[in-house]
């Protein structure tokens, strides 16, 4: 008896703690006393506050009450500074009997959102079929507004050269020689090909490091901020490709891959000039192709790697034609040899003859065998992520 | 007195041991479980194995009628030992028709048995020659002197003496037989084996499986002739030796029989095998064959022979003087196997070249 009450106590201290963890995890951003909104509806709300959370920083909630005596604006700001964790946030109010809206604003979006957003967020509540359809509609058409502010805090120019070598990787000469090369490919095809060189990455991971640097230093020519940006670390040695719009385009993952595969071996050898260089060849050709219409990828690069292809090319030629050879060859020998000892009396059997006394087929065992299907790989083009700027951004990195 | 029996896996061969939460036999190395019935039959089966049992009854042959020997002459072979029997009408056996060396007549024909059965011969020499020229024709690898030099005139008609096995064949064989079964389900491919234990017992009839009771007439060569129909076959009579040569036996039917048991045994397990239908694959695991009602005869059948020397080796050709069929090893032109290798290699390689590197200009 002692016993299951000991690991009773200890089985629930275990799940006390482990469920105060959860807490942190999923945060509750809909308060739902009006009992309008399904669970399912529910959890997609919440996901919604989350996600505008993690990405913007912005806390959006949802209450919904059945009726209400009193002035909606001082209950919804109840609400919020009864819940919130940040400044800036959002609450949506529904009050069930009035079918009516508020949306109540504080820090950060009281500037973002003028009275006129507001209203049209009201607007878009009120066409809804539903309350918890409503809701829906205005944290998505929310997030919407949010991706469009932030975009916003993207400069429009440049704000670095295309070389800056915070890692003093480059001498003088070489770094004038990089900078009027990369000069030079971006103005002939209007698409930014740079590089950043930096001894840390401050904590963020390549990726997201070379996106934002990308980003909010204002990389990219023309309209869509084409471009492609390599960033070199010291700390751990990482070297990543970002690619954003007509950039993701042009440098393809396999593109991507056989750029690599010539300069990382530089930058493996300290060799920094080398593989800066051929990192700029490499995207000029790629940009080049791309600028035609073909991008270098899987299908398109057969014509291109000429001199590599055509040589390789002949082994597996030469190895068809032996197999081919032996085997013709080693058929007409075998024409000429017609003895041999036979195997059985088949033809000696009375047709007919053959009776059956006893047959019987017993099951003994079976095992089954598993085995994982390899899903196979695409057959070209970029892939891409969203960076914390929520634009669309591609590319590559590894370690050297 | 208690009996312990110890089961052996059917997979693995280890112990097994029961086990009372599924009520089956499980192996402890591979995992499996086996139904303890199913497991008892196999075991049953395993132990039954016996051993082959083919015995033949002495009965062939009869003995020679008065006179019959008198016109039969005996030739004896200076080469290679062989004894060449024709009758006294015949003046063409001055050649050992093995070796072509020249047989000296050693006087009449004695002793031995007289065969049961003779076929006669259905094809001439003009029809042997034709056949020849016919197995030379179209063979790339052939030497081009070869087809020039042969002596085909030489070719020479040979009664070749056969015992023939006639029996009722019973035997057991035991199958491991295997059904696969593969799906898909999510990210995995699942495959099924399941092991069958298949059993046949049956009975076969044979007649005239033939063996060669001619030492120096190469086995392998007059198998490579078969079949021959028996149904043609007839009661033998010294006058179907006229203008053809006969060999006498020298392995006597107790020597044959090792080879007529290996082919009848196989078919016996062949005819059991195709009755074997619905499993992925099918392996024998161990046979017993059993003969009854057996016998054996012996027979003269038609051979039609050349034998030539090419590059110091011998080449022996036969032609069934029954059904026709013509056979024998022919030498290679090493020069001309090289050519043709070079030649196909390189048409290959260029063909091929250009199908892949540039195929998708063809295919667009």
């Amino acid at each position: 008896m002692k016993k299951i009450i000991n690991l009773f106590l200890v089985l629930a201290i275990c799940l006390l703690s482990i469920s105060t963890a959860f807490a942190d995890e999923t945060k509750n951003f809909v308060f739902d006393n009006a009992a309008s909104i399904v669970e399912e509806k529910e959890d997609e709300l919440n996901s919604l506050s989350q996600r505008m959370y993690d990405d913007y920083g912005i806390e959006v909630f949802v209450a919904v009450a059945s009726n209400l005596n009193g002035s909606i604006s001082k209950f919804s700001q109840d609400i919020f500074e009864h819940h919130n964790t940040t400044d800036d946030g959002v609450l949506l109010t529904i009050i069930e009997d009035r079918n009516e809206a508020y949306i109540y604003t504080s820090g950060r979006m009281e500037g973002l959102l003028k009275e006129k957003d507001i209203k049209k967020l009201i607007d878009v509540y009120q066409n809804s079929i539903s309350i918890q359809q409503g809701a829906c509609d205005v944290l998505m058409a929310l997030n919407a507004e949010l991706e469009k502010d932030s975009v916003q805090n993207i400069p429009a120019d440049r704000l670095n050269p295309r070389v800056v070598d915070d890692a003093d990787l480059l001498n003088t000469g070489e770094e004038q020689a990089l900078l009027s090369k990369l000069d030079e490919i971006s103005e002939t095809y209007q698409c930014d090909v740079a590089v950043v060189t930096v001894n840390s990455l401050q904590g963020k991971s390549a990726r997201n490091f070379a996106d934002d640097y990308y980003d909010y230093n204002g990389y990219g020519m023309g309209e869509s901020d084409d471009g492609v940006l390599l960033v070199i670390s010291m700390e751990d040695r990482d070297w990543y490709v970002t690619t954003h719009a007509f950039g993701l385009t042009a440098i393809t993952d396999y593109g991507l891959d056989k750029m690599s595969d010539k300069f990382v071996p530089y930058l493996s050898d300290g060799e920094y000039y080398n593989a800066f260089m051929s990192y700029a060849n490499s995207c000029e050709k790629y940009i080049s192709m791309a600028r035609d219409g073909k991008p270098y990828d899987r299908n398109t690069a057969k014509g291109e790697d000429r001199k590599d292809g055509y040589i390789l090319g002949i082994v597996p030629s030469i190895i068809i034609a032996l197999i081919v050879a032996l085997c013709v060859t080693l058929k007409l020998k075998s024409d000429l040899k017609s003895v041999a000892p036979k195997r059985a009396a088949a033809n000696y059997q009375i047709p007919n003859s053959l009776n059956i006394t006893n047959s019987y087929e017993t099951f003994l065992y079976k095992n089954v065998r598993k085995t994982k299907i390899e899903s196979s790989s695409s057959s070209g083009g970029s892939s891409s992520h969203r960076s914390s700027s929520g634009r669309s951004h591609g590319g590559g990195g590894g370690k050297f | 007195m208690a009996q312990t029996m110890a089961y052996k896996c059917p997979s693995c061969g280890g112990e097994l041991e029961f086990d009372s939460q599924s009520q089956k036999m499980s192996c402890p190395y591979c995992d499996n479980k086996y139904d303890v019935e199913s497991l008892r039959q196999y075991d049953e089966v395993l132990n039954q194995q016996q051993a082959d049992n083919m015995e033949w009854n002495e009965n062939a042959g009869q003995s020679w009628a008065d006179g019959e020997m008198d016109s039969m002459n005996v030739y004896i072979c200076n080469g290679c030992g062989a004894e060449i029997v024709t009758d006294d009408a015949t003046t063409g056996a001055t050649f050992c028709p093995y070796c072509n060396s020249p047989v000296v007549l050693s006087g009449k024909f004695s002793g031995a048995l007289k065969p049961d059965l003779v076929i006669p011969f259905a094809l001439d020499k003009a029809a042997a020659v034709a056949s020849l020229e016919k197995h030379l024709k179209g063979k790339k690898l052939l030497p081009k002197a070869f087809k020039e030099q042969n002596h085909i005139e030489e070719v020479k008609g040979v009664y070749v003496p056969f015992w023939l096995f006639d029996t009722d064949s019973h035997g057991n064989v035991n199958f491991e037989g295997q059904k696969v079964r593969t799906w898909r389900s999510g990210n995995y491919r699942y495959t099924e084996t399941s092991h069958f234990l298949i059993h046949r017992s049956g009975s076969v009839a044979f007649q005239g499986v033939p063996v060669d009771g001619s030492s120096k007439m190469p086995d392998d060569l007059m198998e490579s002739i078969e079949p021959f129909d028996l149904s043609k076959a007839v009661d033998f009579q010294t006058a179907y030796l006229s203008g053809y040569l006969a060999d006498k036996y020298d392995v006597t039917a107790e020597e044959s029989v090792s080879r007529a048991n290996a082919r009848i045994k196989q078919s016996t397990e062949d005819a059991l095998r195709s009755t074997v239908n619905g499993f992925s694959s099918v392996v024998a695991k161990n046979s017993s064959v059993t003969f009854s009602n057996s016998k054996y005869k012996y027979a003269l059948y038609p051979v039609w022979i050349l034998n030539t020397t090419w590059n110091g080796e011998r080449y022996l050709f036969a032609m069934n003087g029954q059904t026709g069929k013509f056979v024998g090893n022919l030498p290679m032109d090493k020069g001309a196997f090289w050519r043709w290798f070079g030649l196909t290699a390189g048409i290959t390689a260029v063909i091929s070249y250009i199908l892949l590197n540039f195929g998708n200009y063809f295919l667009g």
